[in-house]
Formats: structure tokens, sequence, C-alpha cells
């Protein structure tokens, strides 16, 4: 079920509400119940026979769970377990995400005979999967405890999260359904809630939506586009990425919200970033936090052991000579974001997009050992928030160069538009997409990034009444516009607008971009 | 700086003021949506904004509501392709009788049925010929891409409380979604929303030519979903409802552009025989929308001279 439908917002939205209100009135047993049932219900909205991968996911875990929280941590018998547990994860997902698009690629290749079909893949594997994962590897090193199925089964699929994330951590969230509290609908976390959900529907609906056209049309034209419809049709899909996942965040968020829940930050203005790591702190934050977590410190800690045994020294200063620096930054990140590549999918395209973000952040971690940072964040001066302006227009572009591929059909097609947004003066004997066709694209450019880079965030806005677990560490700096919301009437009135507008323009729900990870 | 923000209020206050301003703060937020979603109910039935209020298409439609006195000798009722394609003015001057066409849409009929051709034949004198002009994969009302608002606009200007009631328990999402759509479609109150200006369409003896410019590309074909829709219920429903002593009935199928695949539709029987096949024509001169069968100026004249054809044979055998 799309959050942006009238589906969810009449019907599963209010049913669940009243529902949580009544289990609320009994026991807290009874409401993680009810928010369990109730988010298999969302997810077997969709496709009701993906509900058997999802149960038989969840089902499976827990049993994996349950044995290794038996055997002591840490021991032998726990890490074949958990080894076992992560290669029957990674083999589902492999399955449904990997095995079809990679055998398209193979024949593609070699040309061979057989044509491999496709299988349509269940919404949201990556994330459960990943949350699974990263529950039994806590299990096993002794950081996490052991939990009763009804808790297990709403901490996996808990709507909020369950389709595109965040990714949640079980440290953040059984301790909030674990809590000694009253559990009934408070009217100022609705309040808070549903505003954080509405804003976030209005990128989506309104903002986002709006931006997809004309990225669809010249990202569909194969490079038969000039100079300007190329960047048009670039910088459009950098707007609708940006408002659609931070629409999904926002809505997410204000959904967990509305029930006293407070879920980790997602995104944080991505493209105020000042550098390439900046941004992935920014961007899909908690993917960053996993993949740091999980697969990054693994990798840097096997290197660092493996040095350690060759009689390698392993410091900051070793770190900043270029053998050290290759092997203790270039090849982890590298591999790191590699993985994050084909995370996103299995074509060719997204392992350059990986690539790409592993380079510039290698590059970036140089630049750091070479000059570390001394700009002021406090009180910075004129020169400093002119080279900060520099340097994030460096880092948007970076990121949308990346971004090429990311979009692309396929890698052909992204190189062929980069030559495009390169070549001012090449002429193309047929473009398929010319400027005229494409709907006032500079106007709704130019306002997409006033906002972007112009406004407050939505949980800068929302700051005073703490929206989320933590804040993002950017959202401390000083802002443009001190806007800040309050159950006001002229904040009501406003949202209420912007909730009607919403809802107009909701008649031909899309999917969010990410519902294909 | 947000860490030297201090809270308003605790989060996740639970007090009873803190409760009490969220709850006033939910009853302003919410408020603004309901009364536009009630506004179109109360806009439609009102007197007084139904003008107002009155969409694109719908100023079209209307005409057949509004069609009291006119005492036809022949009367036209079908989908779209009758409304653009049939210019009833030319036929009335070339067979010297009296036409009018009844504008209805794909859309309109399956909310409306045939409850214009019920509400004419009411108000007016029985005509002698009623011809039902169907585009030939319109003659069953059955399929799920429909859209209802064309219908449902009309059902709330026009239709009894009682036929409202009826359509609620039949389509109760339909109903509750119209307000939505009401904004989307477009109406003199709402213009500011649409890109393009509002221009008043001439409805003339119930036809109105086609707003679309871009013509069908001479390499169309016809997509399967158009070229499954088979069943011939509501129009066999029309032909039995509506035979009479005094009224003779003729079924038409609207010219067809010559698209890949249009020999296949061409190639049916429809009606036992006792309706010609469609006519294939040069596909530049229809408009390029998913209906497939509305004509460009160019061929009107075409498309009305084979009815006319078709009524003399039917009226004055041949003559």
């Amino acid at each position: 079920m799309l959050f942006n439908s009238y589906a969810f917002i009449f019907g599963f939205l209010p049913i669940l509400l009243i529902g949580y209100s009544i289990a609320g009135s009994f026991h807290r047993k009874a409401v993680v119940i009810w928010l369990g049932l109730a988010s298999l219900a969302f997810y077997a909205y969709w496709h009701p026979a993906f509900l058997l991968i999802l149960g038989g996911s969840i089902l499976g875990n827990f049993l994996f769970a349950r044995l290794i929280s038996r055997a002591a941590a840490n021991t032998t018998v726990a890490k074949v377990l958990l080894w076992l547990a992560i290669v029957a994860n990674l083999s589902l997902l492999g399955w449904f995400k990997y095995l079809f698009p990679f055998l398209g690629f193979i024949d593609g290749v070699f040309h061979t005979a057989h044509h491999p079909g496709s299988v349509l893949l269940p919404l949201g594997i990556s994330f459960f999967t990943f949350t699974q994962i990263a529950y039994l590897v806590d299990l096993q090193q002794g950081v996490a405890s052991d939990q009763d199925f009804s808790s297990y089964l709403l901490f996996v699929t808990f709507f909020p999260h369950l389709i595109a994330g965040p990714i949640l951590h079980h440290k953040d969230i059984m301790p909030q359904f674990q809590e000694d509290r009253t559990y009934r609908l408070g009217f100022n976390d609705l309040a808070v809630g549903f505003s954080w959900f509405v804003m976030g529907l209005f990128k989506k609906v309104v903002l986002a939506d709006r931006f997809a056209p004309t990225a669809d049309l010249v990202f569909a034209a194969h490079g038969a586009t000039t100079c300007g419809t190329a960047w048009i049709g670039v910088l459009s899909y950098a707007l609708q990425l940006y408002f659609d996942f931070s629409g999904y965040c926002d809505m997410a968020c204000g959904l967990a919200r509305m029930l006293s829940i407070d879920f980790p930050l997602n995104f944080s203005s991505p493209y105020k970033a000042s550098n390439i790591i900046d941004f992935w702190q920014r961007w899909h934050m908690t993917l960053t936090q996993y993949i740091g977590a999980y697969l990054y410190s693994p990798i840097q800690f096997m290197i660092v052991a493996r040095r350690r045994r060759l009689g390698k020294k392993v410091t900051r200063r070793a770190q900043a000579t270029p053998e050290g620096f290759f092997h203790m930054v270039a090849v982890p990140t590298t591999f790191t974001m590699f993985i994050v590549g084909i995370w996103h999918g299995a074509g060719l395209q997204f392992l350059v997009f990986g690539l790409l973000h592993g380079i510039y952040l290698t590059v970036a971690h140089g630049w750091r050992l070479l000059r570390p940072e001394h700009i002021s964040k406090a009180s910075p001066n004129y020169r400093d928030r002119l080279v900060r302006g520099v340097s994030v227009l460096l880092t948007f572009l970076c990121v949308v160069l990346a971004q090429v591929f990311f979009r692309a059909p396929s890698t052909r097609d992204g190189i062929l538009l980069l030559q495009r947004m390169t070549h001012l003066y090449l002429r193309i004997s047929a473009p398929t997409v010319a400027i005229e066709q494409l709907r006032s694209p500079l106007i709704l450019l130019t306002l997409g990034f006033i906002i972007v880079w112009c406004f407050p965030n939505t949980q800068q806005i929302l700051a005073r009444y703490k929206p989320a677990l933590r804040l993002a560490p950017a959202d401390e700096y000083p802002r443009l516009l001190p806007i800040y919301w309050a159950p006001s009437v002229a904040w009501g009135m406003l949202l209420g607008s912007a909730f009607t507008l919403a809802l107009i323009r909701l008649q031909n729900p899309s999917t969010f971009l990410y519902f294909q990870f | 700086m947000l860490s030297t923000v201090e809270p308003a209020i605790a989060p996740h206050a639970t007090s009873r003021s803190a409760e009490r301003i969220g709850l006033r703060y939910l009853g302003i937020l919410l408020i603004i949506p309901f009364l536009a979603f009630i506004f179109p109910y109360v806009a439609e039935r009102s007197q007084f904004l139904q003008d107002a209020t009155l969409s694109r298409l719908g100023q079209v439609l209307d005409y057949s509501y509004r069609a009291t006195n006119q005492n036809a000798d022949v009367v036209v009722f079908g989908d779209s392709a009758a409304l653009y394609n049939i210019d009833p003015a030319r036929l009335s001057a070339s067979l010297g009788l009296k036409v009018i066409n009844l504008p209805n849409t794909r859309d309109s009929l399956v909310v409306a049925g045939d409850e214009t051709l019920r509400r004419y034949l009411r108000n007016n004198r029985p005509p002698r010929l009623i011809v039902f002009y169907f585009v030939p994969w319109d003659l069953n009302l059955d399929d799920p891409q429909l859209r209802f608002y064309d219908g449902e606009e009309m059902l709330f200007r026009h239709g009894t409380w009682q036929q409202i009631f009826i359509y609620a328990c039949k389509r109760p999402q339909e109903l509750l979604l119209f307000p939505f759509r009401f904004y989307a479609a477009g109406s003199k109150l709402t213009d500011f929303m649409h890109a393009d200006r509002y221009v008043p369409p001439m409805v003339v003896l119930g036809h109105v030519p086609y707003p679309g410019a871009r013509p069908l590309p001479s390499d169309c074909v016809l997509p399967s979903s158009i070229l499954q829709m088979r069943d011939r219920d509501f129009v066999e429903h029309l032909l039995t409802t509506f035979s009479a002593s005094k009224t003779e009935t003729l079924v038409i199928m609207s010219p067809i552009p010559g698209c890949l695949h249009a020999s296949e539709v061409q190639g049916r029987r429809y009606f036992n025989g006792k309706a010609a096949p469609p006519v294939l024509l040069a596909p530049e001169g229809f408009g390029d929308d998913e209906a497939y069968s509305h004509e460009l100026a160019s061929l009107v004249a075409t498309s009305t001279e084979i009815l006319e054809q078709a009524i003399r044979a039917k009226l004055l055998g041949g003559s």
C-alpha cells in the first residue's frame, strides 16, 4: 500500500489509529499484536502472495535468533548459526533481486540460447532482510537481547519503515515498544506526526511528481537531446529523487510519531552537503550507518588486523602515507560503495554509480588528510560562506553526475547523456526531446532549488517538538530562514491547504523511487 | 543553533493543555480539506453555483439534459464518437428532417446508462428514428479502466436523490472520490489550477468539434485492450428497450482509423448482420488519444455522409 493513496489515508490509517486506541486501553501486548497484524495487512495489500516470503523470512530469522541466543555469545556455535542465517538471507535476496538480472546480463554478453525470465521483486525485501541480519549479528555479539515473537514481528514489519526504510536498529525501536507507558493516542503526538506526514505528502505529490515527466522524457531519449535539455532532465531528476525520498522519509517518521514512536532520521538536506562525506551523512542516513557498522568497519578491521600480522603500522600517521591510505581507506571505501551500488540494483549502471561514489569518498578522505577542515561553523565569516557555497555546488555537481547512472536505463545511456551534457556545441541530427516539450522546466527548477537550498528541512521546522530520535549533525548549522512549526491556527490552515492540494493531485498515485530497491 | 532551542512544549507531552492544543490544531488542519471535500457535492446540487462549477466536458454533456421541446425526427444516442464525428446540423439540412445528438461519453454512459434518452423521450414527441451510434469497442460498459467523473457530475446536477442513493450503494468508493476529481476536472471556478485557458465550447444540436489537434500517426496500432472488447450487452439492451411501433431503431458502427489490426475489428459481424461493420478511414483524420475514434474536423463530413446514407436507407427506402 502506498502512503500517497486514498486507500491508505482514508482507509488504513483511520482504522489503524482507532484499533491502536482500543488495543491501548487493554494492554501493551495488544498494541504490539495489533500493529504487527496491521503492518502485515499493509504489506499484503500490494501482493498477498508475497506475505509468504515476508512471513517465511520473519519465521526463519526468529528461529535463528532463538538458537543464537541459546548458544552463548561469541561461541563457535553462535557464529556458525549466524553465518547460516546470513547465507540464507542473502540467498533469498539474491534470488529475487540479482539472479535473473545476472542471467540476463550473461545472456546479453555471451548471446546464449537460454533467455532467462524475470521475477517480481517483493517490496521492501532489501530492507527487511538487512534489518534482520543486523539484529542477528548484534544478538550473536551479545549486544541485542532475545525478543518474543510478537515484538520481533512488529520490529521487522512496523509499516512506516517496512517498504523503503529507514533501516531500524533494534536498540532504537525495541525499547519504545517495551516501555512501560500509556499506549493511547496522544493529540500532541498526532498533531506533530500528522503535520510531518502532510509535509512529506506535499513534497511527494506536489513537488516530486511534477519533476517526474521532464526527467522521464529526457532519460527515455537515449541521448538524443541537446545539451540544455539534457541538463534540464538531469536536474529535474535530481529534484524528483530529492523530494520523493525526502517526502517518503517525512511520511514514515510522521506516521511513527502519530503512534508516539520516534524514528531515527533518514534524510537531512543532502544537497546542502559541502563534501561527499557530509552528503552520505545526510542521504539515506540509516543505510549509511548500517553499511558503516556492518560492512565498512568489519572490512577495515580485517585489513588492520592483517597489517598488524605483517608488522605494518596502523596509526593515523601510517594512514597518511600513500601505501597506508590505499590499504586502510581507499580499499574499504571503494569496496563498500561498490556493494552500495549493487544494493541499489543489478544493472551495470548501479555498479558505476557505486564506484563513482567510492572514488569521490576516497578523494574526499585524501583531501581531509592533506587539508584538515578548519571552517568555523559557529560564526562563519564572508570568506567561509563563499568557500562553503562553492563546496556545496561542487559536491552537488558530483552527486548529479553519479545520479545520471543511477537513473539511466543502461550504462550506455548514461554515458550518452553525459556526453550531451558536456558538449555544448555538439550537433544532434534529430533530437527526440526539445526544450519546448518540457513543461515550464526552468521556473520549476528554480523554485525547486530555492526550496532545497534556502528553506530549512522538515525536522528543523519541527525541531521544537523533538521530531526524531536524534537530530542530524548537519541540522545544527545556522539556517537562512528560521521557520518553526507550532500547533497554531496559521500552521493549521497552511498545512490544511497543503493537505487539500495534495489530496486533489493524488488521483493517479505514483510509487516512491526507493520502492524498487 | 538548534541545540539551544527550548521546546515550546515537551516532546511527547501528554498534559491536558498540550492535548487540548493538539486537538484544536488538528481540528483547524482538517477543517480545510473537509470543506473542500463537501463543497463539490453542494455546488453541483445548488442552482446558484452550478454554472460556475460545470466542467469543460460537462458543458457539452449538459445538452442532453436540457434538450426539451426539440421534437426531433431523428435522435442520435451514442458515445463520444457520435459527439465529435456527427454533425446533426448538416444531417438536418441534407435529409430535410430535424436531427439531434444526445451527447455522451463512454465514461458518462457507465453512470447514466440510457437516462438521457429516457429523459428526452419523456419531454419530447417520439422521434421517427433512434440511431445508436457507437465505436465497435464501446458496445459494453464493463471496462476496469473507466473513469466516472463525466457521469457523476451529470448525476449530481440532474439526478434525483434516489438515483444518487442507488449509485452510492453501487459505487461508494467512486462517490467518495468525486470531490477530488471535481477540482482536477477543470471548470470556470478551478481554471486557475490548469495551464490552458478554459474556452466554453459551442454545442450545436449536440455536436462539438474534437478539442485536440494532434493526428494519429499513419503507422498506428490498435492496442490489445481495445481489440479484446467484444461484448455488446449495453447496445443490445438499448435495442430491445427503445424499439417501439412509432419509433424505428438503427445501430451504426462509427468509422475507425485504419491502424494495424483494424481489419480484425472490421471483419466481425455486428448484431447478426443488422449493423454494417465500421468503415476504415485514414488514421491521420483521427485525434491522437486513447479512444482511437475521435475524428478531426476534416473527417466529420465523411462520417456524417455515411450516417446520412444509412438513415436515408432506413427511413426513405434509399431514395
